[in-house]
């Protein structure tokens, strides 16, 4: 169980995150959503461990910030918004990254088989061979979340549920994939798993979340279950332009729902 | 016929790679094993090389037959020349070599940039400017030191100056976990022309015993190798050596970033701290006994990584072997030239190593963020 009361978070002299108070429970998919600069890559780092936080932010118990970074790798793996590597490692060497850190849960004999399985997941069978430099910005970040993914892959070790943290997951990537990542999201926490996402999709939002926070101005302005928190009123204000939930457009334009493709 | 093998044994190695696509780890290893037989080959003509024709065949076989129970001797001049002369400079080289070059992927590792190498960003200068410290204010001002330290003051006060010189560096040239190339390589510069401004004042200071000394130290050569040099420089060398693979999986996490080398568990402020003063010794280290040389920290870890991959776990240990052999084989070169004078390897060095700097800078035009 990952608690957060009333954290605030600064950067330099700039705060950011005012007032967060929330829950991401293991076998659900928590979401936080917002519009940009209202704080929520800035409270998912915090969760994460790379900022300092005022309040409190609790992993099964304890404080994210007495927590060594190895105990962190083993209990949560980080999905970055985006990565630039430094060398050109192959695929399959930056996806094997995720193994040598962290607890698997898997025995090393089949650690090997975890790389050609992870690159399944994602979509990305047959790329193990290629550059990771070479890839396109959503291929890269399929490779990311497979190595990801190997760092936590058991979603529970010894009965203690572990997370995934995506920040914007699929923030590069075509509809397809988008619900494959999703998809492998919704999988891990009914394996029992915690995920904590940063989304913008306001649609993927609804039909994948268990649990939404909606931040604005660095404050918590609604938690709770999608159909409770995705309403006219509520994302009127925050997003500041006149949404209506379930509307169909008038007209005869074209629109497309990801839900249509379930 | 002869087009129907070619094909056979054109697509067996194909088959076999496809089983595990990507993973370079095989070729790795294999080239590991390849270059420990180069490092003995160079190893062996720079104990043949030299002005004089003492012979490594002779002294093999005497050994041979001191190992079986003869009384064979060496001739006092070949013993000599090659026991006191040629050994421990072979050794010295192969520690300097090897230092230089895991230096160089160590803090190309730690800067995340294949440009990051002590001698180009102002380490090396700064290890010069420690030992230069210490050769002219030895006896005096620092005197009680070099009681104490004895053969090891002078890589100590290279090590320090190296250390501060790092320090500075990342400090100047990193921002909430990004190196800046630019700020780094003129950081670099400056801190450079810093110590190089230090060192002149200091030769100002010295007297003709010291500035003789200063000379022949700086002008990048294992020509005076001794086995007290080696003695001096070869612990200190050897621990980073050693340090070497401990490093590799942080060095290989840091090139996904700092923040995600610590999403996967490295301890990034600490890991940081031990790389840069494993850098620093072992250019220190350097730098004291053989003055500046250049270049073999970025030309050897950039033809491995093109070869082997960039992992550092294989990367490093394969930095060290061929940086060894390539100062060898540059010091026998230097020796035999021009002989029976020598060149300084450092402009060998520099000669070979300059051109292809430049090409790297060429090859990542456009690619590098400067």
């Amino acid at each position: 169980m990952i608690e957060i009361n009333e954290a605030a978070i600064r950067i330099g002299a700039k705060q950011i995150v005012t007032d967060a108070s929330f829950y991401a429970a293991p076998g659900e998919i928590t979401t936080i959503i917002g519009p940009n600069g209202s704080g929520k890559t800035t409270l998912l780092r915090a969760v994460s461990g790379d900022l300092s936080y005022t309040g409190s932010i609790r992993l099964h118990g304890r404080q994210i910030r007495d927590l060594q970074v190895w105990e962190m790798a083993t209990m949560r793996a980080v999905l970055p918004q985006s990565s630039n590597l430094a060398f050109p490692f192959t695929v399959r060497e930056v996806v094997r990254f995720g193994l040598t850190t962290g607890r698997s849960g898997i025995p090393g004999a089949r650690a090997t088989d975890l790389v050609e399985e992870a690159l399944n997941r994602v979509d990305l069978c047959g790329f193990a061979g290629r550059f990771y430099q070479e890839l396109s910005g959503g291929e890269q970040q399929r490779v990311q979340l497979a190595r990801v993914l190997c760092q936590v892959w058991d979603p529970q070790i010894d009965d203690v549920p572990r997370y995934l943290f995506l920040d914007e997951p699929i923030s590069s990537l075509d509809i397809r994939h988008q619900l494959t990542i999703m998809d492998i999201a919704r999988d891990y926490a009914r394996r029992g798993g915690g995920v904590l996402a940063v989304l913008h999709d306001l649609n993927l939002t609804a039909m994948y979340s268990d649990r939404v926070l909606v931040m604005q101005r660095g404050q918590c302005r609604g938690f709770g279950a999608p159909r409770d928190v995705i309403e006219n009123r509520l994302l009127q204000s925050v997003f500041e332009c006149n949404l209506r939930v379930g509307a169909v457009p008038s007209g005869n334009g074209a629109f497309v729902l990801p839900q249509s493709a379930m | 016929m002869t087009m129907m093998q070619h094909t056979v044994t054109a697509d067996a190695p194909a088959l076999r790679n496809n089983r595990a696509e990507g993973d370079r780890s095989h070729r790795a290893r294999l080239s590991i094993v390849v270059l420990v037989f180069v490092l003995a080959g160079t190893a062996i003509l720079s104990l043949a090389t030299g002005a004089s024709d003492a012979s490594v065949a002779a002294v093999i076989r005497t050994w041979l037959a001191q190992l079986s129970g003869s009384d064979a001797e060496l001739s006092a001049r070949d013993s000599i020349i090659i026991h006191d002369i040629r050994f421990p400079r072979m050794v010295l080289g192969v520690l300097i070599g090897a230092s230089l070059a895991v230096c160089g992927a160590t803090m190309q590792g730690l800067f995340r940039n294949p440009l990051a190498d002590p001698g180009i960003v102002g380490v090396s200068s700064g290890a010069g400017l420690g030992a230069v410290l210490m050769i002219v204010l030895g006896s005096t001002a620092l005197g009680p030191l070099t009681v104490h330290l004895g053969i090891y003051a002078l890589p100590l006060a290279a090590f320090f100056g190296g250390l501060v010189t790092t320090f500075l560096l990342y400090r100047v040239s990193t921002r909430h976990g990004r190196t800046s190339v630019a700020t780094m390589l003129l950081a670099g510069i400056a801190l450079a022309a810093l110590a190089g401004a230090a060192t002149g004042i200091l030769v100002y200071v010295a007297d003709d015993q010291q500035l003789r000394d200063l000379t022949f130290w700086g002008m990048g050569s294992i020509a005076g190798a001794t086995w007290s040099k080696v003695l001096a420089a070869g612990p200190i060398i050897l621990l980073a050596l050693l340090a070497g693979p401990l490093l590799a999986g942080g060095l290989n996490a840091m090139t996904l970033g700092e923040a995600t080398a610590r999403h996967m568990g490295l301890p990034v402020q600490r890991f940081k701290a031990t790389a840069i003063v494993v850098v620093a010794a072992a250019t220190g280290a350097a730098v004291a006994v053989s003055g500046g040389i250049g270049f073999v920290g970025i030309v050897v870890p950039h033809l491995l990584r093109l070869l082997i991959g960039p992992d550092h776990r294989y990367l490093l240990p394969a930095s060290a072997l061929l940086g060894a052999s390539l100062l060898l084989a540059a010091d026998a070169l230097a020796r035999t030239i021009v002989a029976p004078a020598e060149l300084p390897i450092g402009i060998i060095t520099a000669v070979v190593g300059a051109p292809f700097f430049l090409w790297i800078l060429l090859s990542r035009r456009g690619v590098l963020d400067l």
